[in-house]
Protein backbone atom coordinates (compact mmCIF):
# COMPACT_ATOMS: atom_id res chain seq x y z
CA UNK A 1 0.00 0.00 0.00
CA UNK A 2 2.70 2.62 0.81
CA UNK A 3 4.87 1.47 -1.96
CA UNK A 4 2.41 1.65 -4.52
CA UNK A 5 1.56 5.91 -2.98
CA UNK A 6 5.53 6.27 -2.95
CA UNK A 7 6.18 5.15 -5.71
CA UNK A 8 2.81 6.94 -7.68
CA UNK A 9 4.11 10.11 -6.05
CA UNK A 10 7.95 9.07 -8.15
CA UNK A 11 5.99 8.90 -11.10
CA UNK A 12 4.29 11.80 -10.96
CA UNK A 13 7.52 13.53 -10.33
CA UNK A 14 9.41 11.94 -13.11
CA UNK A 15 6.36 13.00 -15.22
CA UNK A 16 6.61 16.70 -13.88
CA UNK A 17 10.49 16.96 -15.09
CA UNK A 18 10.67 15.66 -18.43
CA UNK A 19 7.32 17.90 -19.52
CA UNK A 20 8.96 21.09 -18.01
CA UNK A 21 12.44 19.46 -19.30
CA UNK A 22 10.82 19.45 -22.83
CA UNK A 23 9.32 22.76 -22.48
CA UNK A 24 12.71 24.11 -20.79
CA UNK A 25 14.02 23.37 -23.97
CA UNK A 26 12.72 25.57 -26.39
CA UNK A 27 14.11 28.90 -25.01
CA UNK A 28 17.65 26.49 -24.87
CA UNK A 29 17.06 25.56 -28.63
CA UNK A 30 16.93 29.50 -29.07
CA UNK A 31 20.23 30.03 -27.15
CA UNK A 32 22.03 27.49 -28.95
CA UNK A 33 20.83 28.52 -32.34
CA UNK A 34 20.98 31.96 -31.62
CA UNK A 35 24.89 31.14 -30.71
CA UNK A 36 25.53 29.22 -33.86
CA UNK A 37 24.10 32.02 -36.33
CA UNK A 38 24.77 34.75 -34.86
CA UNK A 39 28.61 35.18 -35.37
CA UNK A 40 29.09 34.17 -38.87
CA UNK A 41 26.20 36.52 -39.94
CA UNK A 42 28.02 39.55 -38.09
CA UNK A 43 31.41 38.59 -39.35
CA UNK A 44 29.58 38.36 -43.21
CA UNK A 45 28.32 41.77 -42.83
CA UNK A 46 31.55 42.83 -41.33
CA UNK A 47 30.40 43.55 -37.32
CA UNK A 48 32.29 40.29 -36.37
CA UNK A 49 34.51 41.70 -32.94
CA UNK A 50 30.61 43.08 -32.28
CA UNK A 51 29.49 40.04 -31.17
CA UNK A 52 27.42 39.77 -28.09
CA UNK A 53 29.17 36.92 -26.38
CA UNK A 54 27.73 37.88 -22.72
CA UNK A 55 24.11 37.86 -24.60
CA UNK A 56 24.47 34.40 -26.55
CA UNK A 57 25.77 32.95 -22.92
CA UNK A 58 23.05 34.05 -21.06
CA UNK A 59 20.57 32.92 -23.52
CA UNK A 60 22.20 29.44 -22.97
CA UNK A 61 22.99 29.27 -19.56
CA UNK A 62 19.66 30.75 -18.29
CA UNK A 63 17.39 27.88 -19.14
CA UNK A 64 19.92 25.08 -17.81
CA UNK A 65 20.36 27.35 -14.66
CA UNK A 66 16.68 27.87 -14.22
CA UNK A 67 15.79 24.18 -14.45
CA UNK A 68 18.60 23.33 -12.19
CA UNK A 69 17.99 25.91 -9.71
CA UNK A 70 13.59 25.00 -9.61
CA UNK A 71 14.50 21.27 -9.31
CA UNK A 72 16.90 22.34 -6.39
CA UNK A 73 14.22 24.59 -4.71
CA UNK A 74 11.00 21.98 -5.33
CA UNK A 75 13.56 19.29 -3.39
CA UNK A 76 11.24 17.57 -0.41
CA UNK A 77 8.21 19.83 -1.24
CA UNK A 78 4.50 18.50 -2.16
CA UNK A 79 4.14 17.73 -5.98
CA UNK A 80 1.98 21.31 -6.36
CA UNK A 81 5.03 23.55 -5.43
CA UNK A 82 7.81 21.94 -7.14
CA UNK A 83 5.11 21.93 -10.40
CA UNK A 84 5.17 26.07 -9.71
CA UNK A 85 8.73 26.57 -8.83
CA UNK A 86 9.32 25.05 -12.27
CA UNK A 87 6.57 26.81 -13.91
CA UNK A 88 8.06 29.83 -12.47
CA UNK A 89 11.99 29.22 -13.84
CA UNK A 90 10.21 28.24 -17.59
CA UNK A 91 8.64 31.93 -18.15
CA UNK A 92 11.50 33.57 -16.06
CA UNK A 93 13.87 31.86 -19.06
CA UNK A 94 11.56 32.80 -21.85
CA UNK A 95 11.50 36.46 -20.23
CA UNK A 96 15.02 36.58 -20.35
CA UNK A 97 16.02 34.74 -23.88
CA UNK A 98 13.66 37.11 -25.30
CA UNK A 99 15.08 40.24 -23.56
CA UNK A 100 18.95 39.54 -24.58
CA UNK A 101 17.33 38.86 -28.01
CA UNK A 102 16.26 42.65 -27.34
CA UNK A 103 19.56 43.19 -25.95
CA UNK A 104 21.29 42.45 -28.75
CA UNK A 105 19.47 44.45 -31.21
CA UNK A 106 19.80 47.39 -29.52
CA UNK A 107 23.38 46.74 -28.83
CA UNK A 108 24.17 45.58 -32.64
CA UNK A 109 26.13 48.31 -34.75
CA UNK A 110 25.48 49.10 -38.09
CA UNK A 111 25.92 46.82 -40.88
CA UNK A 112 28.84 47.38 -43.06
CA UNK A 113 28.49 44.22 -45.21
CA UNK B 1 17.36 27.39 61.47
CA UNK B 2 17.21 23.50 61.06
CA UNK B 3 20.67 22.04 60.39
CA UNK B 4 21.31 18.62 59.25
CA UNK B 5 23.41 18.13 62.14
CA UNK B 6 20.67 18.44 64.55
CA UNK B 7 19.10 15.63 62.84
CA UNK B 8 21.18 12.46 62.76
CA UNK B 9 18.58 10.05 61.60
CA UNK B 10 17.44 11.70 58.57
CA UNK B 11 18.78 11.80 54.99
CA UNK B 12 21.02 14.48 54.92
CA UNK B 13 21.04 14.89 51.04
CA UNK B 14 17.67 15.76 51.60
CA UNK B 15 18.23 17.93 54.67
CA UNK B 16 21.03 19.74 52.93
CA UNK B 17 18.58 21.12 50.38
CA UNK B 18 15.74 22.14 52.19
CA UNK B 19 15.83 25.68 54.79
CA UNK B 20 13.92 25.98 58.02
CA UNK B 21 11.09 28.46 57.44
CA UNK B 22 10.75 26.96 53.89
CA UNK B 23 7.17 26.05 54.96
CA UNK B 24 6.10 29.65 55.71
CA UNK B 25 6.81 30.22 52.33
CA UNK B 26 4.54 28.37 50.71
CA UNK B 27 6.64 25.06 51.11
CA UNK B 28 8.54 25.31 48.08
CA UNK B 29 12.39 24.56 48.43
CA UNK B 30 14.54 26.36 46.45
CA UNK B 31 15.02 23.72 43.67
CA UNK B 32 11.54 23.50 43.29
CA UNK B 33 11.28 27.11 43.03
CA UNK B 34 14.01 27.20 39.82
CA UNK B 35 12.61 24.69 38.56
CA UNK B 36 9.53 27.12 38.04
CA UNK B 37 11.34 29.52 36.84
CA UNK B 38 12.94 27.75 34.21
CA UNK B 39 9.99 26.41 33.14
CA UNK B 40 8.37 29.54 32.50
CA UNK B 41 11.30 31.07 31.06
CA UNK B 42 11.47 28.12 28.91
CA UNK B 43 8.03 28.75 28.26
CA UNK B 44 8.86 32.50 27.10
CA UNK B 45 11.24 31.66 25.17
CA UNK B 46 8.78 29.13 23.13
CA UNK B 47 6.61 32.18 22.53
CA UNK B 48 9.32 34.45 21.51
CA UNK B 49 10.36 31.78 19.08
CA UNK B 50 6.91 31.19 17.95
CA UNK B 51 6.16 34.96 17.03
CA UNK B 52 8.38 35.29 13.77
CA UNK B 53 6.76 31.59 12.51
CA UNK B 54 3.30 33.68 11.31
CA UNK B 55 4.99 37.43 10.61
CA UNK B 56 2.17 39.63 9.93
CA UNK B 57 3.81 43.15 10.35
CA UNK B 58 2.86 46.32 8.81
CA UNK B 59 6.24 46.19 6.76
CA UNK B 60 5.53 42.87 5.53
CA UNK B 61 2.24 43.85 4.15
CA UNK B 62 3.33 47.27 2.97
CA UNK B 63 6.48 45.39 0.86
CA UNK B 64 3.73 42.66 -0.09
CA UNK B 65 1.59 45.38 -1.14
CA UNK B 66 4.18 47.85 -3.00
CA UNK B 67 5.55 44.21 -5.04
CA UNK B 68 2.25 43.33 -6.33
CA UNK B 69 2.36 46.89 -7.66
CA UNK B 70 5.59 46.31 -8.87
CA UNK B 71 4.62 42.48 -10.73
CA UNK B 72 1.38 44.34 -12.20
CA UNK B 73 3.71 47.02 -14.02
CA UNK B 74 5.97 44.50 -14.91
CA UNK B 75 3.15 41.89 -16.56
CA UNK B 76 2.24 45.32 -18.66
CA UNK B 77 5.62 45.37 -19.89
CA UNK B 78 5.65 42.41 -21.28
CA UNK B 79 2.56 42.49 -22.56
CA UNK B 80 3.38 45.83 -24.39
CA UNK B 81 6.83 44.36 -25.06
CA UNK B 82 5.44 41.04 -26.59
CA UNK B 83 3.88 43.88 -29.22
CA UNK B 84 7.09 44.63 -30.57
CA UNK B 85 9.24 41.36 -30.39
CA UNK B 86 8.34 38.82 -33.53
CA UNK B 87 9.90 35.64 -34.75
CA UNK B 88 11.42 35.61 -38.41
CA UNK B 89 10.80 31.65 -38.38
CA UNK B 90 8.15 30.43 -41.43
CA UNK B 91 7.46 26.84 -40.36
CA UNK B 92 4.45 26.37 -37.88
CA UNK B 93 6.62 24.58 -34.64
CA UNK B 94 8.81 27.86 -34.49
CA UNK B 95 5.79 30.19 -34.65
CA UNK B 96 3.80 27.96 -31.98
CA UNK B 97 7.03 28.01 -29.97
CA UNK B 98 7.62 31.80 -30.42
CA UNK B 99 4.08 32.47 -29.34
CA UNK B 100 4.13 29.97 -25.80
CA UNK B 101 6.97 31.83 -25.36
CA UNK B 102 5.85 35.18 -25.53
CA UNK B 103 2.65 33.85 -23.73
CA UNK B 104 4.64 32.86 -20.69
CA UNK B 105 6.76 35.73 -20.22
CA UNK B 106 3.42 37.48 -20.14
CA UNK B 107 2.51 35.80 -17.02
CA UNK B 108 5.91 35.24 -15.77
CA UNK B 109 5.35 38.75 -12.69
CA UNK B 110 2.05 36.80 -11.97
CA UNK B 111 3.53 33.32 -11.64
CA UNK B 112 6.61 34.45 -9.63
CA UNK B 113 5.05 36.73 -7.38
CA UNK B 114 1.88 33.99 -6.42
CA UNK B 115 5.04 31.43 -6.02
CA UNK B 116 6.58 33.42 -3.53
CA UNK B 117 3.20 34.56 -1.78
CA UNK B 118 2.35 31.05 -1.39
CA UNK B 119 5.56 29.45 -0.94
CA UNK B 120 7.52 31.98 2.04
CA UNK B 121 4.21 32.10 4.36
CA UNK B 122 6.31 31.23 7.15
CA UNK B 123 9.64 33.23 5.90
CA UNK B 124 11.18 36.34 7.50
CA UNK B 125 9.91 39.09 5.77
CA UNK B 126 13.54 39.88 4.44
CA UNK B 127 13.53 36.23 2.81
CA UNK B 128 10.02 37.41 1.55
CA UNK B 129 11.38 40.32 0.41
CA UNK B 130 14.26 39.50 -1.40
CA UNK B 131 12.65 36.92 -3.37
CA UNK B 132 10.59 39.34 -4.61
CA UNK B 133 13.28 41.79 -5.63
CA UNK B 134 15.35 38.79 -7.11
CA UNK B 135 11.89 38.59 -9.49
CA UNK B 136 11.87 42.23 -10.38
CA UNK B 137 15.12 42.02 -11.63
CA UNK B 138 15.25 38.81 -13.37
CA UNK B 139 11.95 39.90 -15.01
CA UNK B 140 12.25 43.49 -16.15
CA UNK B 141 10.69 43.49 -19.51
CA UNK B 142 13.69 44.75 -21.33
CA UNK B 143 12.30 44.98 -25.04
CA UNK B 144 10.05 47.83 -23.90
CA UNK B 145 12.18 49.47 -21.64
CA UNK B 146 14.58 49.29 -24.48
CA UNK B 147 12.75 51.41 -26.81
CA UNK B 148 11.20 53.52 -24.48
CA UNK B 149 14.82 54.63 -23.17
CA UNK B 150 16.13 54.64 -26.77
Amino acid sequence: MSTGVVSTGVVSRVVVWVVFAVLYAYPLFEGISNLIALPPYYAANGIGAAVPWWLLIIGIAAPVLLYLAALVLGRGRELFPRTLILAVGLAAANALVLSAVSWASAVQPALKG
Amino acid sequence: MKTTGANPGSDDDDEALRWAGDDLRGGIDPLTRNRVAEVSASSLDDEMDAAPATPTSLARTAATALFAVLYLAIVVGWILSVQITGSSASDLFSQVAWQFGEFVAIIAGALWYLAVLTLTPDSRTAVRVGWFALGVGVLLPWPILLVLTS
